[in-house]
């Protein structure tokens, strides 16, 4: 049934009943030359301000309606700037679920809704998941136009093309696709938009949950990168990536991600590029210390004893000593100890947390060692390896570390260093299997890459990464020093 | 195709059956074996590191050994060696042996079973160092406690190599390398030699730690010549010495020289350069030594500005080495009648054709006919921090 917006006792009546009697929603009436109109706002989304100062003054002061109509004299009059014809009753919610003010005029086809959002942000703030020590401080908040606009204040050229659309049946939740034409790669966009076009859900709350419906599932590895900092955003468009901003959600997608995207940060665009090579092999080495030291130790003290020089072996020995449990078993108990003390100091409040840091720390660490449960060794290895999945931003990443952990740590207590190795072969090819939408995971590095292997593992001197990568974007030149012919 | 993937991961994983597992906590890290020979029977002393004592500083007393030593017999080393289980309660892991002290009454019998022993057996590492008991048995070296480094035989490890840097006294090569010069057969092996001196029954205490000077000490003596697997006799330190420069073996090492009535001087001899030529189809070798060093001490009032003196002491050292080399070499070839220096390895590297015709002889009579003519050039490159002599109070 088409309900005609002519009737406006009916379309009340209507909205009534599909709302169930909502307290939030205000019906006022008032009269113009005696003709009626409906003011109608949802409280809690709309500012009483606004409402009195644009919409009800401005009707006050119509006193007659001489030649136009009043729908035109009203929509002429009011004064605020953003002003919609409403044409049907779906548009009507719509608008009034937005927080716009809706003006319903006796004997009239349209209607007028009215800007009137309350301002329910918070203001923009540091980062607090990925500080910097020298870059921009500011960070992205749960409304989508501050958002755009903290990335439309670094990139100010027409070419910053954003595509709309609203996802989620319930929560119509705005999510713009942004990308630099004439850097990004069509074939890119269009698979990105064909995936985001397959969703089919009831609410998007989270990027996350965008981003967990448009990624591969089957690989453990991230292969989209999450980030609440508009330079990151800004420099991935720059590089040719698509970013997805979702409204309500202060952390952006960035996409394609690969595996070298993990070991960077926007702190290394400013730093000196020895430094920052220097930075970038300690986190290798962390992320290799991270996957396999366990199970190194495991091997060496329950089959690879020789490995070791004798004076090493000697102290791992003392240290087992009286140790009642295998050393895996030993290794898993901590392992698993640390991952609940980490998981209940993310989810505590900042007051509690103190405590609970000190309660694991003195139990687990010292306590264990002297009741003699577990061997100072073992402690070592599981605090090196914890530390060393921390310098990463991703969360995911460093979650899908731990699964790596565990799996090498199977394949030494069933075969050794052998197993390890095994594992290795299988982390190597699982890891080269992957592609993040249609890229190569380990870009630049298998395939090689020349242009990206200067900003790789080993950042190269600036003047010298004049090239984009040419598997992120078809225009390559990036930066064109004033004595270069090209 | 998952399954058929998940099926490979639990055949890799799972149908070894954990092949080789063995704790750390249930292995008794061996460091050193020392094997003598009683009535026909291998008597084997095996030095185990306390695992529960090393290196733990909580409630570290001092009171207790830091090492733990087994002995058993047996026919053979291998049934010695299994029969350790009677008395040790865990498996014994000779991966990391450091050390095997063979006893003198063993090394005058012949090493060979024990070669092939450590040669066969795939644990056994074989960079181990393979030392004599000079005038003593096995059983005893490795009992004394030492007080610097923690377990004993380390200690004797540790003293030949760094003998080798600064002395050249003694032989560091690994248990491999000798078991190739055994084989080779054109050169008689030289080993290590170490020596209890003072009372072995305090020595195995660990109140003997707390005195200032140990009541028993193991110390390193020169080299055990042996003849083919069989040992014929010592050197002398200064003999050993002179026997690992010829060797080529030596990268620091002193020469003192008389220069006066009971005064010295004494030149540090570094990275001398031999070299060892034999002449074409004759029994004649050159042995040519250059090096260089500075004067560490000296006793004489010499003017050491003066070229005049220098070059006497350099004449003084050459002669000395000269005689030096040329007594080690009379004793091994005239008295032990071995081939320590492998001159007959040298020949036949140079002349096999005519090696062969003198192979059959070497021993008998070849060996001594060999004439040696050795030359040696040294010169002064330092003479220490100071230029002139401090002079006695007489002066």
């Amino acid at each position: 049934m088409i309900y005609m917006l002519n009737n406006i006792e009916e379309i009340v009546r209507k909205l009534k009943k599909d709302t169930k009697d909502s307290d939030d929603i205000i019906y006022r009436e008032k009269y113009i030359n005696r003709k009626k109109i409906y003011i109608i706002y949802n409280e809690p989304l709309t500012s009483s301000d606004k409402i009195s100062d644009f919409v009800v003054r401005s009707l006050n002061k119509i006193k007659s309606i001489t030649g136009l109509g009043l729908y035109k004299k009203i929509k002429n009059s009011i004064s605020n700037f953003k002003v919609t014809e409403i044409e049907d009753y779906q548009d009507l919610c719509f608008y009034l679920h937005k927080g716009f003010t809706i003006l319903l005029i006796e004997n009239e086809t349209k209607a007028i809704a009215l800007e009137t959002k309350a301002n329910l942000n918070r203001s923009i703030s540091p980062s607090t998941t990925e500080d910097t020590v020298r870059g921009a401080k500011d960070s992205f908040v749960e409304d989508i136009q501050t958002n755009l606009g903290l990335i439309k204040k670094r990139i100010k050229t027409n070419d910053l093309w954003i595509d709309k659309m609203n996802i989620g049946k319930y929560t119509d939740t705005s999510i713009g696709i942004l990308y630099i034409n004439g850097i990004v790669k069509e074939d890119l966009v269009n698979e990105v938009k064909k995936r985001l076009s397959k969703i089919n859900i009831s609410g998007v709350i989270n990027s996350g949950v965008i981003k967990n419906l448009i990624v591969d599932e089957k690989v453990k590895f991230p292969t989209a990168q999450t980030t609440e900092r508009p330079d990151v955003v800004s420099d991935a468009l720059l590089q040719g990536k698509i970013a997805i901003v979702v409204d309500n959600s202060p952390y952006v997608i960035i996409i394609p991600a690969l595996l070298q995207d993990f070991f960077k940060t926007m702190e290394d665009e400013y730093g000196k590029d020895t430094n920052v090579s220097f930075t970038r092999i300690l986190k290798f080495l962390a992320f290799m210390i991270s996957i396999m030291t366990p199970a190194i130790y495991i091997s060496l003290v329950t089959y690879n004893q020789e490995m070791i020089p004798t004076d090493l072996l000697v102290s791992f020995a003392v240290q087992r000593d009286g140790v009642p449990f295998p050393a895996f078993v030993e290794a898993l108990m901590l392992i698993i100890s640390f991952e609940i003390l980490r998981e209940s100091d993310l989810r505590t409040p900042t007051t509690t947390g103190s405590a609970l840091s000190i309660v694991g720390a003195l139990i687990l660490g010292d306590a264990a060692v002297n009741a003699g449960i577990v061997s100072q060794i073992m402690i070592i290895i599981v605090a090196i390896t914890s530390i060393s999945s921390l310098p990463f931003t991703e969360l995911e990443f460093i979650n899908t570390l731990r699964i790596y952990r565990l799996l090498f740590m199977v394949g030494a207590v069933f075969m050794g260093m052998i197993g390890v190795v095994v594992v290795f072969i299988i982390f190597i090819i699982r890891i080269c299997s992957i592609e993040s939408f249609g890229k190569p995971y380990l870009m630049p590095l298998v395939p090689i890459n020349l242009s990206g292997l200067k900003n790789s593992l080993i950042k190269l001197p600036a003047k010298l990464l004049t090239r984009r990568p040419e598997y992120l974007s078809n225009n390559t030149i990036k930066q064109r020093s004033t004595d270069d012919e090209e | 195709m998952m399954k058929n993937k998940i099926l490979v991961l639990f055949v890799i994983f799972l149908f070894t059956g954990c092949y080789n597992y063995r704790e750390i906590n249930s292995l008794s890290i061996t460091t050193a074996i020392g094997i003598d020979k009683k009535d026909d029977n291998y008597l084997l002393t095996i030095q185990v590191v306390n695992t529960q004592k090393v290196g733990s500083d909580t409630n570290s007393t001092g009171e207790q050994s830091k090492f733990i030593t087994y002995e058993t017999k047996g026919e053979t080393i291998q049934e010695a060696l299994r029969k350790i289980v009677l008395e040790s309660p865990r498996r014994l892991y000779i991966n990391h042996l450091q050390l095997i002290v063979i006893g003198e009454d063993l090394a005058k019998e012949g090493i060979s079973q024990i070669f092939d022993f450590f040669m066969r057996n795939p644990e056994a590492r074989k960079q181990s160092q393979i030392v004599v008991a000079k005038e003593s048995k096995a059983e005893d070296v490795l009992k004394i406690l030492t007080p610097l480094e923690t377990i004993s035989s380390k200690n004797i490890v540790d003293s030949i190599s760094s003998d080798s840097k600064y002395l050249g006294v003694s032989e560091n090569n690994t248990f491999e390398y000798q078991v190739k010069t055994y084989l080779n057969d054109r050169q008689d092996i030289v080993m290590s030699t170490v020596k209890v001196v003072g009372s072995v029954d305090k020595g195995e205490n660990t109140e003997s730690l707390k005195d200032v000077s140990s009541d028993a000490k193991v110390v390193l003596q020169g080299l055990a010549v042996f003849k083919k697997d069989k040992l014929v006799g010592y050197l002398t330190e200064d003999e050993s010495m002179s026997a690992n420069l010829v060797n080529k073996k030596v990268k620091d090492t002193l020469v003192n020289i008389e220069c006066d009535k009971n005064k010295y001087i004494t030149i540090e001899l570094m990275k001398p350069k031999v070299d060892i030529s034999p002449i074409q189809d004759k029994l004649q070798m050159k042995i040519e030594v250059n090096g260089n060093g500075n004067i560490k001490e000296i006793d004489c009032d010499y003017d050491l500005n003066d070229i005049k003196v220098i070059q006497e002491i350099e004449k003084k050292t050459e002669e000395k080495i000269k005689q030096n080399i040329n007594s080690v070499l009379n004793k091994t070839i005239n008295e032990y009648k071995t081939d320590i220096f492998g001159f007959a390895d040298t020949i036949y590297k140079s002349n096999p054709k005519y090696y062969k015709t003198i192979k059959d002889e070497w021993y008998s009579k070849n060996l001594e006919n060999l004439q040696i003519d050795t030359k040696v050039d040294f010169t002064l490159k330092g003479k220490g921090n100071i230029i002139t002599v401090i002079p006695d109070e007489e002066n």
